[in-house]
């Protein structure tokens, strides 16, 4: 739970007092677990300066930042980072040009933790290809793309790569959780093939239903039951294919969270 | 366990070949002076910036050879003022020529530490360094040691506090003043006490830090009844002799300085050192070794006694102080007033 | 025997400057920050190192404490300008400014001259290259030997900092400071150590130039910034940075070409007032060389395709 209590945040540039603007005048916020706020304002009505205090960007002039109870208002930027994770608003900020795709995750992945001298800062095949499944969601073929200097994405590439990074856990707690996304991941591809052969189908016998209501002859009629026949084999082979995917990606996915978990649990990195 | 292993071997070899390592001092009974070419013998000299006084001892020590019917091809190569270029025209020097020449103790010292670390034995000569002991060029003064000899550009102070006695022969305190952190600067100062001590004259020393204290300190010893106040060839007071003037002028006390700029600025008296014949000097020594007439290590590093000087006055500065010298001097010595 | 000669020369001159070079690497390249301190940590690095074996000490701790003494500069323009707030060019101006007043104290002289007031070794006293000595040829093998030893250390040693968690925490400091603080990174902590660790190498670099020239004097360090970046510019045109370890080998390099041009010169027996202009041309042509490879590729492409390339453009 976020609390903002009677903030209040001046901006004074120049330090005369005509020039001060108040941009925040005595916020108060709740954010429950679990809720999707939208903040909605007019230019400058204080929308980013929120944001800005939430994450510590800004301190306020008076009033405090609780989450969950803890006082968070003196906590600075990269203190507070470990409960946040944010998507700026210019792609250009929220990732690094220079680096990579996969350092960039790295960085994200390892927020909040203590980032170690000794630790080597690549991480071993089993993140690696969770980071590709994560990236694969996109289905920008950023996955594919992992090596590559972000500099080279566009800007929607670049904003898709900081939604994840500020959506990045690194804590993996759930089984569950962990193999439903990964069957979720695998299957999607399948899914998303499915749905355009689908669709693709059910087009043409559209088409063909009107072609034959307007050319009259039996002859050059279309058979539109063989089409439908068709159609039904398609839906439930795909069906039958998702669902064994599905249940060979479950057993992989477990053994493969299982291997990570044992990895991280016990802090022996191979290189 | 075997990277621990493997550690604790490379340290022990590591501490075994420092322990029989070390600079091996050149055995200079078998030494000789072996040039590629000894009918075309190619020096080296090495300068470290622009300067009058270094230019001057360049060309002087070039003109013994041409007086001494020496040939030689000269490979003359400035520094201009960056410790780099210095470092690696020292090194090519080295490499290049038969005998090398430095201009100045950063000069002579990079010359020696390349011929060090080159292995080289070919002999090194410097000109203008004042303390060639305390550069760790030359063991002794008096017997160098090494392949390293050369002259020193320390003035000859016995002399110029004999020329107080001189010049006013009535004199019986003196003082003398220098910077405290110029080492140079105190040893002349301690010779200057031993000799005036010597002459029957009670010396007063005064010193000072920096730029801002001179003109105080100078004011306090020129007003402690001294008849004259002897400068070393001190580099902060050189630069700042308008500060001592001021109290030379208001108390009348004559001023022997070290060395000639100090004496036009400010001072009255001097015994000056002609860094031509600084030079000249040095490569007369040069001309020795290649005739093979003697080894480095057995020519004493030259210093000009204060007969070899010019004496040096300046008129404008001694009307300025008040004070009138006695005539004999006035003719023996050359006006160098601004 | 002549090349062999030259050789040595150029290493030994040349490797101290590579460590000069990977130093300001760090902080111009990695981190984005242009810092002057270069002539002062390597100044107190040369004189810290000097004055301990004058007096007596090991050459080996002198070294040693060269490099804390380097670093400890890094740490005080660090401070400066995350503490403090002082622009980044500023921390390096007044860090390399109070050096030099430091550096005189360590010394003991209060005048600036660049023939005079120089702090020599005597014979007997050896640097951590004489320790090896044998004597003879074999002493510029030693000490380029060494010398050679202790750059691979460091770039081994480089290369694996930098992949280690907190070393891209860093090189994240460097490319996007907002970013990295967004994503847990103290970025005024990781700003110092990086300061620290390049000025540290640069005492390094001093210390072991002022032991190759076994003397130093308050102008020691002058003119080794543009020396250091001349050769970090030149190592990456000429042997590129596609990846780190790349990149860090050809910073190194850099400072190998720029000694090669600089003896080149000497050897060319071109007049010494002329030589500074003369470096700053081979400079330039080493620069270009991309763009003259470039040009003649496209000149003879064009020339084989026959008229029509001309006739398009």
């Amino acid at each position: 739970m976020l609390t903002i209590k009677n903030v209040t945040k001046v901006f004074n540039m120049t330090g005369n007092k005509d020039d001060a603007r108040k941009a925040l005048d005595n916020l108060n916020l709740t954010v429950n677990d679990g809720e999707f706020v939208t903040i909605i304002g007019s230019n400058g009505s204080g929308k980013t300066t929120t944001l800005n205090i939430i994450t510590g960007e800004k301190m306020p002039d008076s009033g405090k930042v609780l989450l969950s109870g803890m006082d968070i208002t003196k906590l600075k930027v990269h203190q507070r980072a470990k409960y946040f994770g944010r998507v700026f608003q210019d792609p250009m900020i929220g990732t690094s040009a220079e680096m990579s795709c996969l350092e960039n995750m790295e960085l994200s992945f390892r927020r909040g933790k203590h980032r170690s001298m000794l630790k080597w800062g690549f991480s071993d095949n089993t993140v690696k290809l969770l980071f590709q499944k994560q990236l694969a969601e996109f289905d920008l073929g950023l996955e594919n793309r992992l090596s590559q200097k972000v500099g080279v994405m566009s800007g929607g590439q670049r904003q898709a790569l900081t939604l994840l990074m500020a959506s990045t856990d690194c804590r993996i707690d759930t089984e569950k959780e962990f193999y439903t996304m990964h069957v979720n991941v695998e299957t999607g591809a399948l899914r998303v093939q499915a749905e355009r052969e689908i669709n693709e189908l059910q087009n043409r016998i559209k088409e063909a239903k009107k072609v034959n209501k307007t050319a009259g002859t039996q002859a050059n009629e279309i058979n539109v039951s063989e089409l439908e026949a068709s159609l039904k084999k398609l839906k439930a082979d795909y069906k039958g294919k998702i669902k064994e995917k599905a249940e060979v990606c479950k057993n992989e996915a477990i053994e493969f969270y299982r291997k990570a978990v044992e990895q991280y649990k016990t802090n022996s990195i191979t290189r | 366990m075997k990277s621990k292993k493997l550690l604790l071997l490379s340290a022990i070899s590591l501490v075994a070949l420092a322990s029989c390592g070390g600079n091996r001092r050149i055995d200079m009974s078998t030494w000789k002076f072996s040039p590629e070419n000894p009918d075309n013998i190619k020096v080296g000299i090495l300068q470290p910036i622009e300067h009058g006084a270094l230019t001057a001892a360049r060309l002087g020590f070039v003109s013994a050879f041409e007086a001494s019917n020496v040939k030689v091809t000269i490979d003359y190569q400035n520094a201009g003022s960056s410790s780099s270029d210095l470092n690696t025209l020292a090194k090519n020097l080295v490499a290049n020529n038969d005998l090398t020449l430095g201009i100045g103790t950063g000069a002579s010292v990079a010359l020696q530490s390349a011929s060090i670390y080159a292995g080289k034995t070919n002999p090194i000569f410097f000109t203008a360094v004042t303390d060639a002991v305390d550069a760790g060029l030359v063991d002794s003064d008096a017997a160098p040691g090494q392949n390293i000899t050369g002259s020193s550009d320390l003035n000859p102070v016995a002399d110029q506090i004999a020329l107080i006695k001189r010049c006013i022969p009535s004199a019986t305190k003196i003082g003398v003043m220098y910077t405290q952190s110029e080492q140079n600067s105190k040893v002349q100062a301690d010779l200057a006490k031993a000799k005036a001590e010597q002459e029957g004259l009670a010396v007063t020393i005064a010193t000072c830090n920096d730029a801002s204290d001179i003109a105080s300190v100078a004011q306090q010893i020129c007003s402690s009844g001294i008849s004259a106040l002897f400068i070393p060839t001190d580099n902060n007071l050189a630069a700042h002799m308008d500060s001592v003037k001021a109290a030379l002028d208001a108390n009348h006390v004559l001023c022997v300085t070290g060395e000639t700029s100090s004496c036009q600025q400010g001072g009255h008296v001097t015994l000056s050192i002609d860094y031509e014949q600084l030079g000249y000097k040095a490569g007369l020594q040069a001309v020795q070794v290649i005739k093979g007439e003697a080894k480095p290590c057995d020519i004493p590093v030259f210093k000009f006694a204060g007969a070899e000087c010019e004496l040096q006055i300046s008129s404008a500065n001694l009307a300025d102080a008040g004070i009138t010298l006695p005539q004999e001097v006035v003719d023996a010595a050359k006006d160098i007033s601004k | 025997m002549d090349f062999v000669n030259l050789l040595f020369i150029i290493l030994t001159s040349g490797l101290p400057c590579s460590l000069l070079a990977l130093g300001i690497f760090i902080t111009y390249r990695l981190l984005d920050f242009a810092d002057l301190t270069a002539e002062g940590s390597f100044l107190i690095g040369g004189v810290v190192c000097i004055t301990i074996i004058k007096n007596g000490g090991n050459a080996f701790l002198a070294t040693v404490i060269a490099i804390l003494a380097g670093g400890m500069c890094g740490l005080i323009t660090g401070l400066l300008h995350t503490k403090l707030k002082i622009p980044k060019l500023l921390s390096g101006i007044i860090t390399m400014t109070a050096s030099a007043s430091i550096a005189m104290l360590i010394m003991g002289s209060t005048v600036e001259t660049m023939f005079t007031n120089v702090v020599t070794l005597s014979y007997t006293q050896d640097t951590i290259y004489s320790l090896f000595f044998v004597g003879g040829v074999w002493n510029q093998v030693i000490e380029a030997g060494i010398m050679l030893v202790i750059v691979l250390v460091v770039l081994f040693l480089l290369y694996f900092f930098f992949g280690t968690e907190y070393g891209m925490a860093i090189r994240a400091t460097g490319m996007n400071p907002q970013m990295s603080r967004a994503q847990g990174i103290n970025t005024d902590l990781s700003t110092i150590f990086a300061v620290s660790l390049s000025n540290a190498l640069i005492g390094l670099a001093g210390a072991m130039f002022c032991q190759d020239l076994r003397s130093v004097d308050v102008k020691t360090a002058s003119g080794f910034l543009v020396i250091g970046l001349a050769s970090i510019i030149i190592g990456e045109t000429i042997f590129g940075k596609k990846t780190f370890k790349n990149w860090i080998i050809s910073v190194s390099l850099g400072a190998i070409i720029y000694f090669v041009i600089v003896n080149f010169a000497i050897r060319v027996g071109f007049p010494t007032e002329m030589k500074n202009l003369l470096y700053a041309v081979l400079i330039v042509i080493a620069l270009c060389m991309p763009f003259i490879k470039d040009y003649f590729k496209k000149l003879f492409a064009k020339k084989k395709e026959g008229g029509l390339e001309s006739v398009n453009n």
